[in-house]
């Protein structure tokens, strides 16, 4: 496929479908629609045989959720008649209705109680099981808390019926984007109707929208700009995308283009932006604004029912910012905001406000009172445990008493406080050398990944693969590494990067080989597809792009080498400059050989032999030799033997065979030197101990009188 | 905003204007020597500018000299000025001269130049253009007046150039007394302001309100009052005065010793009650078929706006003196002197009492601070006493309505009203709810997403509101009235569409016009988190609220009034309930405005009321911050948020709360 067309295509996909209203123009057979149909028909019959991951991946895959905006109208417009009186239950083709997008559960709940009216009971059951399907199936999906527990769905017009049924009224939603603007996802701030209690739920579409393209993995789209582009694109339309673009500017410290994004979200009705504003008035990064304009932000976000502006509110009133100080209506807010969350959780936002500096500087006193007071409540949570670890790590009386407090959370199943302990464990083990340790927190952190959270996952990977409390099982390592990348675990996404890597190798090996041998490969069962290597690209781009140093330097060389891209000297030199920019050595080396060679730069050799002295003063040895190689040849700078002796000899020191191997060659050619056999011999010997089969050739051809290359 | 149509009004303006022939203007224009009485003044041309660069010219002399110790009123005056920039050469290069031949003489004493110490005449007789002042037909109105235009040659950056003249005669209707001012300041300021008045010995001269010391000098026949004012300071310039109010200074002088005067001056002119047989005939006519006498008023009132076409001929006697009433009847045109003299003429014969009453179009308001004299006036309208009441009713008006009762009302503020023994300017109290009103009521029908919203507008026009809408109804027709409204709306929904024909309704006999449109509306409101946010806005009273360019200011500004504005707004869902809005009413009350909003929610749905009455025409300098912010305040008033649940269907029903309680289980992993 041409990929500039599906770069566009995919990015037209992502707007519609995070509009709500998916439209799905490439994935289209009619052997998946009729696959997903078979799939209802048998779940209709036997439920218990069909999966919820087979209807939904079934689903994804057929052209259901195709223009479900549209389809959507169509079922409101016939409710629109029903209700007219226009029609009646009878005259209405429900299984029509459903059957236009049956993810929907809309459809079903009226064609339920339609059934119903006309006293088909066990019509109206079958409606109502399946919408339990659904809704059973999407709840499993996660745990909606997290990012990397999102709930699984196809289009955000689902979240809001969902939500609906679950008895929750949305505050306000948000997009939040992820993994340096790869990945996105919806929260909705949602308000149980009954309770009035409220709490953010995080939603995920994007196995859809890659199913949508025709992908299965994660990482199908090639560029960190989808996010920046959906959110630029979409602002003017909905107030989630302007918050989001807001925070992309305020990331980028563009403050004042970023206040003029939450702006316009306010003038769609959004509270959050109001909360973001006034937020950004008490770091001082809105100097234009007057503090009644940012106390009315604060109000309105208040107003409007987000209980973290009452949070926000009752801190003002405690600090007398804005505002003159009244305890009495700080409490009163604090009250408020109590009743919206769970017993604690207002006063853990409260310490985190002053924590962050929200409140003003000089407040961490506060924080920790704020802290406790949460804590009393049974509100901890363990992202400012850790932080609070990292600040009294030589105190070691505050250091165990917060990880006894992690350990209580671990042991009521937080993901997270499991994870950290887990770490800590390890830690400890290394230091007590106990054994025993080591189990508990295998123990923990598998609990910490079975529930999702990303850095246990790639924990447990590890631990796998090394064998750390567990069975060496590389595998099994593999698979947790692959989970952790699909929550974009940027370490984890590099080492599921090399394996898929090392499969399309093998697998282009294994092609060549059976081709050489007129053998048609088709016919075998290889491991890897022609796509393999398309995923390696992707998997290691998206590690690049959250800033793994190693996953920068490997995508530069994919680039180079065309590993699941076409070749491109000018993006593997982008990547190289990036990693050089972050002190890689093996960066330096391979962007000054761009240099050298004038690809994707324009040929710099002064800029080059600076990189590689610089690669080499850093301890690079590999560039240590290279500037020994170029001033042996006289090429590229002036030939200087001396100075190729010189650097040679200072690889060579450091145990490096190729030096150790060129100073044999230097040797035996009288290369600026005498001609000396035995030294010849000497640093062949050593370069040949280290595995380099040439010199050991020279060995034995220079210990063998009767070989012409002697001299 | 596009929808309020200025009030036409057509005043007339009583103007010292005869008309003449070309050969009449041009023999009425010598070039002479200064008149002897006239005393030259003496300035030195060497000084230096000591200007502000900003100005383009320098202003070194102003001398005016007024001569009414004559039975002919004379008036010289020179001026001595000099371009410092480029700018400034084209303020000097044209001089002009405007006087009406019929009964003025121009003579032109010196027109010359000075450059590098030499001064030569630039005056050549034979390249002085005579031009008619003809703009005035554009009001309806022949006006004689003409201008002696100069066009100098050559004009240099730093030439000073002086010129004089003298305008001898003045309108024998004005009678024996004579009256007139200086202007003392101007837009810039003046090196060498010189006034001079001569009188005759002890005729009273009335200097009005003028604070400024003369210096008086008496001969056995004449009293000579002169000024000297050294530069005058520079009028400041600042936007939106009140039309009664100018930032110029000017001293006026007047022979009339108060309005009993005045008054006794006018009586003379509207005395002419002739009446023709067919004018006879007509009023026998409306004698014969109407019954009561209101419908009378009414009927004359009606033909003398609408049947007799608004022109005037002023020439001679009549700028200030109507044409006979059988004329003007018999020719069916004439201005604001032969309407009230002919309307004044038939209500007479309806055995009511009616008078003229000298009125000014724009500075009523400040009639009372005026030195007494007929030039204080520039229309006339007709005071009409009838039963126990007063009417001021104004025959250049058209289109009006309503009979006595409903009449649109103009309030002039102050008159003379011309009858016996006046003598003193008369309040003019506007009748109760005489204040216009617009009434405008859209309904909003939310269709919950499966189609576009339909609005219904109605908009009652009341008053002078009704009068002024018939005028443009009458000139512009229904298709841009039509257009108008749509371009007012589709500034706030640009996807809006006219759904129907406007439908427009007058009623003559309340003076009310209503008129109905319809439209549907597109991508208005916003959706959001289930909810559809619709916002709305109240522009037409927002239009009332403007606060002036200069916000630090001397002097007081115009804002605009006469008109009571009843706004509403009611929003209603096919489908739901609101889920939220501000139902918090508010009253403002100020000394500039009255604002209240109300809003009222009933079950088909929610309305919106604002109710604004202004309560003065201008508002003082020191008031400016107190009324910005009084203005701002209301414009927080003006906009309503209402959000609806967005419609997905049919809500969760009562048999859905097994699952209801499932997915309220999931979610909470309970």
């Amino acid at each position: 496929m041409n990929r500039r067309f599906l770069n566009i295509a995919w990015l037209m996909c992502g707007l519609l479908i995070l509009s709500g209203c998916a439209t799905k123009k490439l994935a289209n057979t009619n052997t998946s629609d009729a696959a997903f149909w078979k799939n209802i028909e048998q779940h209709k019959t036997t439920p218990s045989r069909v999966s919820y991951r087979t209807l939904w991946n079934a689903y994804l895959k057929s052209t259901q959720p195709e223009d479900s905006g549209t389809k959507h109208t169509q079922y409101l417009e016939v409710i629109a008649k029903l209700e007219s009186g226009e029609k009646t239950c009878s005259d209405i083709d429900w299984d029509y209705i459903v059957r236009l997008n049956y993810w929907s559960i809309k459809p079903h709940l009226s064609a339920a109680s339609c059934k119903i009216e006309l006293g088909d009971m066990a019509g109206a059951q079958y409606h109502q099981d399946f919408v339990a399907t659904i809704i059973q199936g999407v709840f499993s999906s996660g745990r909606g808390e997290h990012y990397y527990d999102a709930y699984e769905v196809a289009s955000w017009g689902d979240v809001e019926d969902i939500l609906e049924l679950a008895g929750m009224k949305s505050i306000d939603n948000t997009l939040e984007l992820r993994a340096a603007n790869q990945a996105v996802y919806y929260v909705v701030i949602a308000e149980d109707i009954e309770t009035g209690k409220q709490q953010n739920i995080y939603f995920d579409n994007i196995r859809f929208m890659n199913a949508a393209m025709g992908y299965q993995g994660r990482f199908a789209h090639k560029g960190e700009a989808l996010g920046v582009s959906i959110a630029t694109t979409l602002a003017n339309d909905n107030s989630h995308s302007a918050i989001a673009l807001g925070d992309i500017l305020r990331a980028n410290n563009e403050h004042t283009k970023a206040s003029e994004a939450y702006l316009k979200a306010t003038l769609m009705g959004s509270s959050v932006a109001y909360f973001r504003l006034a937020s950004m008035c008490l770091l001082n990064q809105t100097p234009s604004l007057s503090d009644e304009t940012c106390l009315e932000y604060a109000a309105n976000a208040m107003e409007e029912g987000l209980g973290e502006a009452y949070v926000l509110m009752s801190g003002l009133y405690q600090e007398g910012i804005w505002v003159d100080k009244d305890p009495k209506v700080s409490k009163d807010f604090l009250e408020i905001a109590n009743k919206k969350y769970k017993p604690g959780h207002a006063s853990m936002l409260l310490a985190e406000f002053y924590n962050s500096g929200v409140l003003g500087d000089n407040n961490k006193y506060k924080s920790k009172k704020w802290f406790s007071n949460a804590e009393a409540h049974g509100a901890i949570s363990p992202q400012y445990i850790e932080q609070l670890l990292t600040a009294v790590e030589n105190k070691t009386d505050e250091a165990s008493k917060a990880i006894n407090k992690l350990k209580e959370l671990a042991a009521s199943g937080d993901a997270f406080a499991q994870a950290i302990t887990g770490t800590w464990l390890l830690v400890k083990s290394e230091q007590e050398s106990e054994g025993s340790l080591v189990e508990e927190a295998f123990e923990l952190i598998t609990k910490s990944a079975t529930q999702g959270l990303p850095r246990a996952q790639f924990m447990l990977g590890t631990m796998n693969q090394y064998g750390i409390g567990t069975k060496e099982d590389a595998i099994n390592g593999l698979e947790w590494f692959k989970k952790a990348a699909r929550s974009w675990h940027r370490s984890a996404q590099y080492y599921v990067a090399r394996d898929l890597k090392k499969s399309a190798d093998s697998y282009q090996q294994s092609i060549s080989t059976l081709k050489s041998l007129k053998i048609n490969y088709r016919t075998f069962n290889l491991v890897g597809s022609e796509e393999t290597a398309e995923r390696a690209f992707n998997t290691m781009r998206a590690s690049a792009i959250q800033g793994h140093n190693k996953a920068i330097v490997e995508i530069g060389n994919y680039y180079r080498d065309g590993v699941g891209t076409a070749v491109s000297h000018k993006n593997a030199a982008f990547w190289y400059k990036v990693g050089v920019e972050r002190g890689s050595l093996v960066a330096m080396g391979n962007y000054a050989n761009l240099l050298r060679k004038g690809q994707g730069v324009e040929q710099n050799l002064s800029e080059a032999v600076a990189l590689l002295r610089k690669a080499a003063a850093k301890g690079s040895l590999w560039a240590t030799n290279e500037l020994g190689r170029m001033y042996q040849s006289g090429e590229e700078v002036p030939k200087n033997l001396i100075s190729a002796r010189e650097f040679f000899l200072k690889a060579a020191d450091k145990n490096y065979q190729w030096s150790q191997y060129n100073l044999g060659q230097i040797y035996e050619k009288g290369d600026g030197v005498e001609v000396d056999k035995n030294q010849a011999i000497e640093w062949y010997k050593k370069a040949s101990e280290q595995g380099h089969s040439e010199a050991s050739q020279r060995i034995a051809a220079l210990s063998d009188p009767t070989d012409q290359n002697q001299k | 905003m596009l929808r309020t149509i200025t009030s036409l009004v057509f005043l007339c303006i009583i103007c010292c204007s005869a008309f003449a022939s070309q050969q009449d203007a041009i023999k009425s224009v010598s070039y002479q020597k200064a008149p002897e009485w006239v005393k030259q003044s003496k300035i030195d041309l060497n000084t230096n500018a000591d200007k502000a660069p900003e100005i383009s010219v320098r202003y070194l002399l102003s001398d005016q000299q007024y001569n009414i110790a004559t039975k002919n009123k004379s008036f010289y005056y020179q001026v001595i000025m000099q371009p410092i920039n480029e700018n400034g050469l084209q303020h000097v290069a044209e001089v002009n001269f405007s006087f009406n031949p019929k009964f003025e003489k121009l003579s032109i004493h010196h027109i010359q130049i000075t450059r590098d110490g030499k001064t030569t005449s630039r005056l050549i007789p034979e390249q002085i253009k005579i031009l008619n002042e003809d703009a005035s037909l554009k009001d309806k109105q022949v006006n004689g007046r003409v201008t002696a235009l100069a066009i100098l040659d050559d004009i240099r950056v730093d030439d000073i150039i002086s010129y004089a003249y003298s305008i001898d005669g003045s309108n024998p209707v004005l009678g024996d007394k004579h009256f007139g001012r200086f202007a003392t300041s101007w837009g810039v300021s003046i090196e060498e302001l010189h006034l001079r008045l001569l009188s005759k010995k002890k005729s009273k001269i009335n200097f009005g309100e003028s604070q400024l010391a003369f210096s008086k000098k008496s001969t056995s026949s004449i009293d000579e009052y002169t000024w000297q004012i050294e530069n005058t300071i520079a009028a400041v310039q600042e936007d939106r005065l009140p039309s009664w109010f100018t930032p110029f200074g000017f001293i006026e002088f007047s022979e009339y010793e108060n309005w009993k005067q005045v008054n006794l001056w006018a009586i003379d002119l509207y005395q002419d009650r002739t009446i023709s047989p067919e004018l006879n005939q007509k009023i026998t006519l409306w004698n014969n078929e109407l019954g009561s006498t209101d419908e009378k008023i009414a009927a004359a009132l009606q033909f003398v706006q609408d049947e007799i076409r608004y022109f005037g001929i002023e020439m001679g006697q009549n700028t200030h003196r109507p044409f006979s009433p059988d004329t003007v009847f018999s020719r069916r045109y004439g201005d604001c002197k032969d309407k009230t003299t002919l309307l004044i003429t038939i209500l007479e014969k309806f055995g009511v009492k009616a008078y003229p009453a000298l009125v000014s179009s724009f500075a009523g308001k400040v009639l009372d601070q005026q030195t007494p004299s007929p030039g204080a006036f520039d229309h006339v309208i007709v005071k009409l006493e009838y039963d126990s009441k007063d009417y001021w009713l104004d025959g250049t008006m058209s289109h009006q309505r309503g009979g006595l009762k409903n009449i649109g009302f103009i309030d002039y503020e102050q008159a003379l009203v011309i009858k016996d023994s006046q003598s003193k300017l008369t309040k003019i109290i506007p009748p109760e709810n005489s204040a216009s009103t617009i009434e405008t009521n859209e309904v909003y029908h939310i269709d919950e997403g499966r189609g576009p919203t339909l609005l219904t507008v109605e908009t009652t026009y009341k008053g002078l509101r009704a009068d002024s809408l018939r005028v443009s109804l009458a000139s512009n027709g229904q298709k841009v009235l039509a257009e108008n409204f749509l371009n007012f709306y589709s500034q706030t929904f640009p996807k809006i569409q006219s759904k129907s024909e406007f439908k427009i309704n007058d009623d003559t006999n309340a003076n009310e016009i209503k008129i109905i449109s319809d439209y549907t509306i597109e991508d208005w409101t916003v959706s959001k988190a289930g909810k559809k946010i619709v916002s709305l806005y109240v522009p037409e009273i927002r239009d009332y609220l403007q606060s002036p360019t200069t916000l630090v200011r001397q002097y007081p500004f115009y804002v605009p009034h006469n008109v009571n504005l009843v706004y509403q707004q009611t929003i209603r869902s096919s489908q739901s309930k609101p889920l939220s809005y501000d139902d918090t009413g508010s009253k403002q009350t100020n000394r500039y405005f009255n604002y209240s909003k109300e809003i009222k929610s009933k079950e088909d749905g929610v309305t919106i009321s604002h109710r604004f009455e202004p309560k003065t025409s201008y508002v003082e300098a020191s008031q400016t911050a107190d009324y910005v912010e009084q203005i701002n305040l209301l414009k927080n008033q003006l906009g309503f948020v209402i959000i609806y649940p967005e419609n997905s269907g049919q809500p969760i029903k009562q048999q859905d709360t097994k699952l209801r309680n499932l997915a309220k289980r999931l979610l909470n992993k309970g």
